[in-house]
């Protein structure tokens, strides 16, 4: 009888991993091929039929691709950046939700509705109106430039206040009572409380700032203040697209998100966690 | 001098409000308060030139032949949309187990999602080519006689961006649900399992109703997403073959016609269907805050 | 006391001398060419040096990030003093009075010095907008491999579309392969031969042309017949195919030849190049890269006279040596030894000379939109397109196609 049982139970093991091992096949092919594209020798790139498994591997292209990108400054400016856009989006998305979920006051949600309402309005030309602003802010060139117009994130208000409406009242009512005001209220309880949420939206910021691009590029000039991706754009150029190299470049810009992302997961799970509380 | 209580609150709202509320005026508010005021006019990006030209541009668009399709295409999308729901729901289901290794592979789930727009662009239009990797394989199973233009033919192209888009958004909402189904405390399902309920009726009757929230909340932002969609149909198709979406054709025609005052007005009407649905959806499923508050007062 | 009277003097000759000696720093904006920075550093320091009041700030700009930061700048006020544009974004630009056009800084010597077609690409209205840069030319790449497997002599390629076809059915026959991936555009295709589009007044549009249903229906028997991938896909995936040895010919721009050496040594080494098809126009492509002047430009004297240095011929000819592409000056590469003793082992500099050679015929293949205009040419193209590829892949037949093409865009050309 334990045998049928344990025989079952392997089998389930199995299938499970099969099944979880060729899910995981279909998300992450494309990435397949740029890792093995990356470490082919220039031979045999675009063979057809594609050979998966690079014969010799070699790791020339990310030798070539770490001598000629000044990889240290850029992953330097890249943290920079992203730190301080994680550090606003926490800060201003737990500041502004907070009023929005504990405080009564006539026009609470009308503000709401309205911080949410440039999600729903499409329209072009953004980048180039902020680039005006920043430049008559005096403000051109700058890392505070490359996080300001998006330091304040909507998505980020949304979950935030998620998280405060959970927080029970009682909390808040025995705080009151033993005399605390508004604001040491809101530092010393209901900020610790939305940790969950905060997490959560730091590792969204991570990813949003870490990946950006476009922004940076037209508003830094100085060519060491650039981040990863614009760094790696160089590796482009009109005439030749080495695929070798251009995937080396991709790969390791990515790396330390994923990274990121397994280690902190839990935090990101609690966090959503805490917003869908009801 | 002690100000009301009322009078209090504002000040204290406004403290937290003010500087969140300055930057998001700004940079988002300033430039679409721009742009709207310059749907009603013939404008030059470049050299600031400005025609005023009422509802000219509005008219245009009206006769615009992308508009209708445009607009047809990004309707047609919305499809994507109870595909991704329940198939990350489904996937969340299958990570929640703690085997060994889960973490791995719920990072790699994840791939997709933080995957850069390059690689994306290279990797599907090259499964999607005729002579490529899909067609090669479902020709070779017999489910097909004959070469599919994934990207080429109109019926099936814009399927084939859905498709990327799908690929895409999973791992994404499989981690919202993942959250979802963690918070249905684990006694009410061993208190089922107790009562010798099936696996499939703990999943109908436990899993399901529990996870309302979550699915209200991915469902407004699947449907969001799907409404703006335009990385999938800028990278694989350019916006070629009648795969034009709303989004895309507002970027076609500021940046590939510098008509930017018929880009703006096609903002404004698109953004109206972008609001009246989110309102509709908003009310019809209440999700907890805007309409709960006002119904608990 | 005296001395102290001359050191004063001294100084106020230095001071003033200073003064009216101010540099004057110009900006140069390149289209993601920032792999040749020597080439264009060498450019700059002799240029430097031949002008010591002027200073080059070179700033390279990645292509996908190109136009929405030149638009900032030039909206902003912080525009750049030259900037490297193709022709497409000149003929936008001036559309919308965002370049300045440069008559009164060219001397006419100067201008004498390239190919008039390049020149006369980016004047419009009657005056000159660009000084014209390299050229990517197009050739054809062939497999040498691939035609001997079929019985083709490989020393004698086909040179117009129609023996392009007649190849391809025998390539099919005995290899099986695709004969060719062309990138199928339509305008480009009917200039080619010799269609018109548009009256030179820009009021009526000449599409359903006699020699444009036998071009279409030319492209529907390579599709039925399978004679080319039926994807239609542009030069990026014919490069893939042609580097991975399933198509024998490939009508390209003389830049993929270098993509195929880095991605794929073992094709390279049994690629051959030809002239690119020609077509009853007598038109060969070749899109041209120039450097323009914005029009709110703090410098553009300056920046004018360092233009013209940096697309003299002999710098042309210098950035050919180390890259794929043609001068748009009259003295070209062929006459120069360099490349005549490269040519016979280095492909990339066979493809240079051939398609330096077939320049008589060279065309910019955008030239259309001075006539039809900024706002309606991306439109007068997509429409053309849209029908074209419908008819490839039978979906009109090539008069039906031809004739609704026509009628919307005279629509287009009579709309406001």
């Amino acid at each position: 009888m334990k045998k049928r049982r344990s025989k079952k139970k392997i089998i389930k093991f199995i299938i499970n991993y099969v099944i979880l091992s060729a899910l995981a096949l279909f998300f992450i092919f494309p990435f397949l091929w740029a890792l093995s594209t990356s470490l082919k020798t220039s031979t045999d790139v675009l063979a057809w039929p594609p050979k998966w498994i690079p014969k010799p591997a070699t790791l020339d292209a990310y030798n070539y691709v770490i001598s000629h990108v000044p990889f240290v400054r850029y992953f330097i400016n890249s943290f920079i950046i992203t730190l301080l856009g994680i550090v606003f989006n926490v800060g201003f998305a737990s500041l502004a939700a907070y009023p929005l979920a504990r405080l009564e006051f006539k026009g609470r949600n009308l503000i709401f509705f309205l911080i949410l309402l440039p999600m729903m309005i499409p329209i072009q030309g953004g980048l180039i109106v902020n680039f005006i602003t920043i430049l008559n802010l005096k403000l051109y060139d700058t890392f505070l430039s490359v996080v300001l117009p998006s330091a304040v994130s909507i998505f980020g208000i949304f979950i935030m206040r998620q998280n405060y409406l959970s927080i029970p009242r009682d909390l808040e009512d025995a705080a009151r009572i033993d005399g605390c005001n508004e604001f040491q209220l809101w530092w010393k309880i209901m900020f610790p409380m939305v940790r969950p949420a905060a997490t959560a939206l730091s590792i969204i910021s991570f990813a949003g700032f870490w990946n950006a691009f476009l922004w940076p590029l037209i508003v830094l000039q100085d060519q060491n203040k650039f981040p990863l991706q614009v760094g790696l754009s160089y590796l482009n150029n009109m005439f030749e697209q080495n695929y070798r190299y251009i995937t080396a470049s991709l790969i390791i810009a990515a790396l330390p998100i994923l990274v990121f992302f397994f280690f902190t997961q839990r935090y990101f799970i609690e966090g959503y966690q805490g917003a869908l509380k009801q | 001098m002690k100000l009301s209580r009322k009078k209090q609150t504002y000040l204290i709202a406004f403290c937290f409000l003010a500087i969140p509320l300055v930057l998001l005026g700004i940079f988002s508010y300033y430039p679409i308060i721009k742009g709207i005021t310059l749907s009603f006019a013939d404008y030059n990006m470049l050299t600031g030139e400005t025609k005023w030209v009422g509802l000219a541009n509005y008219k245009w668009l009206f006769n615009y032949k992308y508009f209708y399709i445009s607009m047809a295409n990004t309707f047609k999308y919305l499809i994507v949309v109870p595909f991704i729901q329940f198939a990350s729901m489904g996937l969340a289901v299958l990570v929640n187990q703690q085997i060994p290794g889960i973490k791995f592979f719920r990072t790699l789930f994840y791939v997709p999602v933080i995957t850069g727009s390059v690689i994306i662009s290279i990797a599907w239009r090259w499964i999607f080519d005729v002579d490529g990797i899909l067609n090669y394989f479902l020709m070779s199973l017999h489910i097909i006689e004959e070469p599919v233009l994934w990207l080429l033919d109109k019926n099936v192209a814009l399927f084939s961006c859905m498709f990327v888009t799908f690929w895409r958004g999973l791992g994404y909402y499989m981690v919202i649900y993942l959250a979802g189904l963690q918070n249905i405390p684990s006694e009410l399902y061993e208190a089922a399992s107790l009562d010798g309920a099936s696996g499939f009726k703990k999943f109908t009757k436990i899993t399901i109703p529990l996870l309302r929230p979550t699915m209200l909340l991915c469902f407004i932002l699947s449907t969001m997403s799907a409404l703006k969609v335009f990385e999938e149909v800028f990278l694989l198709t350019g916006g070629a073959n009648q795969t034009t979406t709303l989004m895309f054709e507002t970027y076609n025609l500021a940046f590939n016609r510098y008509e930017f005052g018929k880009s703006a007005a096609l903002g404004v009407i698109f953004s109206i269907f972008l609001i009246i649905l989110t309102l509709i959806q908003f009310k019809f499923f209440g999700l907890g805050g805007v309409e709960g508050e006002e119904t608990k007062k | 006391m005296k001395k102290f009277g001359i050191l004063l003097l001294m100084l106020l000759t230095v001071f003033t001398v200073s003064l009216t000696a101010k540099t004057v720093t110009v900006e140069f904006w390149t289209l993601s060419l920032a792999t040749f920075s020597d080439y264009i550093n060498a450019a700059i320091s002799s240029f430097e040096k031949a002008n010591p009041d002027i200073k080059i700030n070179w700033v390279d700009v990645p292509y996908d990030a190109f136009q929405q930061k030149i638009i900032s700048a030039i909206a902003s006020g912080k525009a750049p003093d030259l900037v490297n544009m193709n022709t497409p974004w000149v003929i936008d630009f001036v559309g919308q009075n965002a370049l300045s056009p440069i008559d009164e800084y060219v001397p006419d010597v100067d201008k004498y010095l390239y190919l008039p077609n390049y020149w006369d690409v980016t004047v419009i209205d009657g005056k000159s907008y660009a000084i014209p840069w390299y050229l990517s030319p197009q050739i054809m790449l062939y497999n040498r491999q691939i035609f001997e497997e079929a019985g083709l002599d490989p020393d004698n390629p086909p040179k117009t579309w129609a023996e392009i076809i007649e190849y391809s059915r025998i390539i099919k026959d005995k290899t099986g392969l695709y004969g060719f991936q062309p990138n199928i555009v339509a305008h480009i295709d009917l200039l080619e031969e010799g269609v018109p589009l548009v009256s030179p007044d820009g009021k009526k549009a000449i599409i359903d042309t006699p020699e444009a249903v036998e071009k279409l229906k030319q492209w529907q028997l390579a599709f039925k017949e399978s004679l080319m991938p039926q994807d239609l896909g542009g030069y990026q995936a014919g490069t893939q195919k042609f580097a991975g040895g399933r198509i024998a010919m490939f009508p390209v721009g003389i830049t993929m030849v270098k993509h195929v050496e880095i991605n794929s040594p073992s094709i390279f080494k049994v690629s051959d190049v030809t002239t690119f098809p020609l077509g009853k126009g007598e038109k060969i492509p070749a899109g041209a890269m120039n450097v323009a002047v914005p029009y709110n430009a703090k410098n553009k004297a300056e920046a004018v006279k360092f233009g013209l240095w940096l697309t003299s011929p002999y710098w042309q000819v210098e950035f050919a040596k180390i890259a794929t592409v043609v001068p748009s000056t009259k003295i070209s590469l062929e006459q120069d030894p360099w490349f005549l003793e490269r040519a016979q082992t280095d492909l990339n500099v066979k493809a240079q000379l051939v398609a330096s050679q077939s320049m008589i015929y060279g065309f910019d293949q955008d030239e259309l939109g001075k006539i039809i205009g900024p706002s309606k040419y991306p439109e007068f193209r997509r429409i053309l397109n849209d029908y074209w590829i419908a008819a490839i892949k039978g979906e009109y037949t090539a008069e039906e196609a031809l004739s609704k093409a026509e009628k919307e865009c005279q629509a287009l050309l009579d709309s406001k």
